[in-house]
């Protein structure tokens, strides 16, 4: 019973961080940045539940998140679809690409979904590039309308901040219910043995599909954020490199863990703009900080916090029941 | 004799291949109700691959398995899982990124009953079902001995009550017939008089049907009802345990041909 304290007091901090975090902040393109790691936030955070806890890696989540940024912009911009609809396509065309990838994939055992997303995630960004009518091309497609939701645009840089982070609030509730049930432990099982998961009862090809149709959901919101908040999107935003950056803000921040999905995302989302200083040796800064970090946190930043304090965030082991 | 001649499990003809291996073939099995039937056969002779097409973890090329009286050969394994055929493994198949206690809660899985709307939005039906599957769970750990270790990473846990640890979560799943492969495996003596014990208070005390697959003689002869032996893929007896022992086929499957024949 107290894990679901531990997670609601959790929450209740995260929801208090996110509402008084802008006016701790210096200037308003703090702001701005918060948007982009809590966006990540939301894609790493699904990532989670499928790598870290279902134990199945993709490749390409930039592309789901590619999908739902380029359906809702086409939508929205190209065929005069209100927002609302363009979020819901946007979302679902992320989630019809998951199934249809997931169903023959899935039901091998092995290593052939990072296989096939890695395709998918290519396939993407070459689609992306090349239906220049469609998208725009290399050169990106311009003038997507900013989000507006039931009469409100989301106007300020401060407002699209408190929608992103309300959002990412929910996913984390809604990731963290569903670990903390028989769906949770169905998923964890089979990370580790798919056979016992089988003699237990657990349809492991629909729970994998499942998670990873629902991972694909999350990026396809996030996508529909992006896009709406920037305005302008290009497929290099949506390539290998970015789906690869996913894993590692996933792997960083501490893999079979919800907050960690979100510890990982904002730190190398922020670190990037701290390192802007450095010029020359960003990047040797960069990786020397994610060597280290790996040293060091072989479970991630959650991870870390976890062995420091005692408190293992969203998890559940030894003390989580009493 | 088999204390009733309902049989809860009877295998017909089941036959399988590996590439150009018969590793099972033709093989008749029954498992009457409320009995523990054992197999036993020297190593490679295709107890664990019974257990296997049993369980549905390998297709089977011919023959029949029917379970309860519903012929089961087709279903794959979680649906067997679901119609209350479990078992536990030869190779430990623990859940190591779990507590002990989450190890036999995810046992339960095939009858805590609510939606994913449940557990998203925690209802009461969501905590009801969680309590009732983490009482049953805590139930098996006490029935193991095990009880005070339930919070600890399965891992932490020595071998032996690892392998109690799996018993657990295969009676979580309250099953009708259990399977247990080599369950003795790796166990010190105390520790696999212990399990004896249990054992046999399962069919007594849960009224579960038991096929036993083990090396251990003294275990095997000790609480089974019906012995089955297998070489080769075929079987070669079937009886009670003192029948078995004096079959002259089953000493020399074991002990070899003598050579003046």
């Amino acid at each position: 019973m107290s894990g679901f304290k531990k997670n609601a007091a959790g929450l209740t901090a995260f929801a208090l961080l996110v509402l008084v975090l802008p006016y701790l902040l210096p200037n308003e393109y703090y702001v701005n940045t918060l948007i982009f790691a809590f966006l990540n936030a939301i894609i790493v955070v699904g990532l989670n539940l499928l790598m870290g806890y279902a134990g199945q890696i993709s490749l390409g989540h930039g592309a789901f998140y590619g999908l739902g940024a380029y359906t809702s912009a086409i939508a929205t911009a190209t065929y005069g679809l209100p927002m609302g609809a363009g979020l819901v396509l946007g979302i679902a065309v992320a989630v019809v690409a998951a199934y249809l990838i997931g169903i023959p994939t899935l039901k091998l055992t092995g290593h052939y979904l990072a296989m096939a997303t890695l395709g998918i995630g290519v396939i993407a960004y070459i689609f992306f590039n090349q239906t220049i009518e469609l998208t725009g091309g290399p050169n990106g497609f311009t003038g997507i309308p900013r989000l507006k939701l039931f009469g409100y645009e989301f106007e300020s840089d401060l407002s699209y901040y408190y929608l992103v982070g309300g959002v990412l609030t929910l996913v984390v509730l809604f990731s963290l219910n569903l670990i903390d049930s028989k769906l949770g432990r169905a998923l964890r099982a089979i990370h580790t043995s798919e056979k016992a998961a089988q003699v237990s009862g657990i349809d492991i090809a629909r729970f994998k599909l499942f998670i990873f149709v629902l991972s694909a959901a999350f990026a396809g919101f996030a996508g529909v954020l992006y896009a709406h908040y920037l305005g302008f999107v290009a497929p290099s935003s949506f390539g290998f490199h970015f789906s690869v950056t996913l894993i590692v803000m996933s792997v960083l921040g501490g893999m079979a863990n919800v907050w960690g999905g979100v510890a990982g995302a904002v730190f190398l989302t922020v670190l990037p703009e701290f390192l802007r200083a450095f010029e020359d040796i960003e990047s040797i800064i960069y990786g020397g900080i994610l060597i280290v970090c790996v040293m060091f946190l072989p479970e991630g930043i959650a991870g870390g916090i976890t062995k420091l304090t005692g408190f293992r965030p969203g998890g559940r082991k030894a003390d989580a029941e009493k | 004799m088999p204390k009733n001649n309902h049989a809860l499990l009877s295998c017909q003809g089941v036959t399988v291949r590996f590439g150009g291996v018969t590793a099972l073939d033709h093989v008749d099995f029954l498992a009457p109700k409320g009995n523990i039937t054992s197999i036993i056969g020297p190593n490679g002779a295709g107890k664990t691959t019974l257990l296997n097409a049993v369980t549905g973890l390998v297709g089977t090329t011919g023959g029949a398995i029917e379970f309860a009286g519903r012929d089961i050969a087709a279903l794959p394994p979680f649906r067997r899982g679901l119609a209350g055929v479990v078992r536990t493994f030869q190779n430990l198949e623990i859940f190591s990124n779990m507590s002990v206690l989450e190890n036999v809660m995810t046992g339960c899985h095939r009858h805590v009953r609510y939606s994913m709307l449940d557990c998203l939005f925690k209802t009461p039906r969501y905590r009801r079902e969680e309590k009732r599957c983490r009482d049953v769970a805590g139930e098996k750990l006490t029935f193991m001995g095990l009880a005070d270790k339930k919070h600890l990473p399965a891992t932490d846990l020595p071998f032996g009550s690892q392998r109690l640890l799996e018993l657990a979560r295969a009676l979580a799943a309250d099953p009708e017939l259990l399977l247990l492969d080599e369950p003795a495996a790796g166990l010190n003596m105390k520790e696999t008089r212990n399990l004896s014990r249990i054992i046999q208070r399962i069919t007594q005390e849960l009224k579960i049907t038991i096929v036993l697959v083990e090396h251990d003689m003294d275990l095997v002869m000790h609480i089974s009802d019906r012995v089955m032996v297998l070489n080769y893929g075929r079987t070669i007896a079937e009886g009670t345990p003192k029948e078995v022992q004096k079959n002259p086929d089953v000493v020399t499957a074991y002990l070899g041909e003598d050579e003046d024949e």
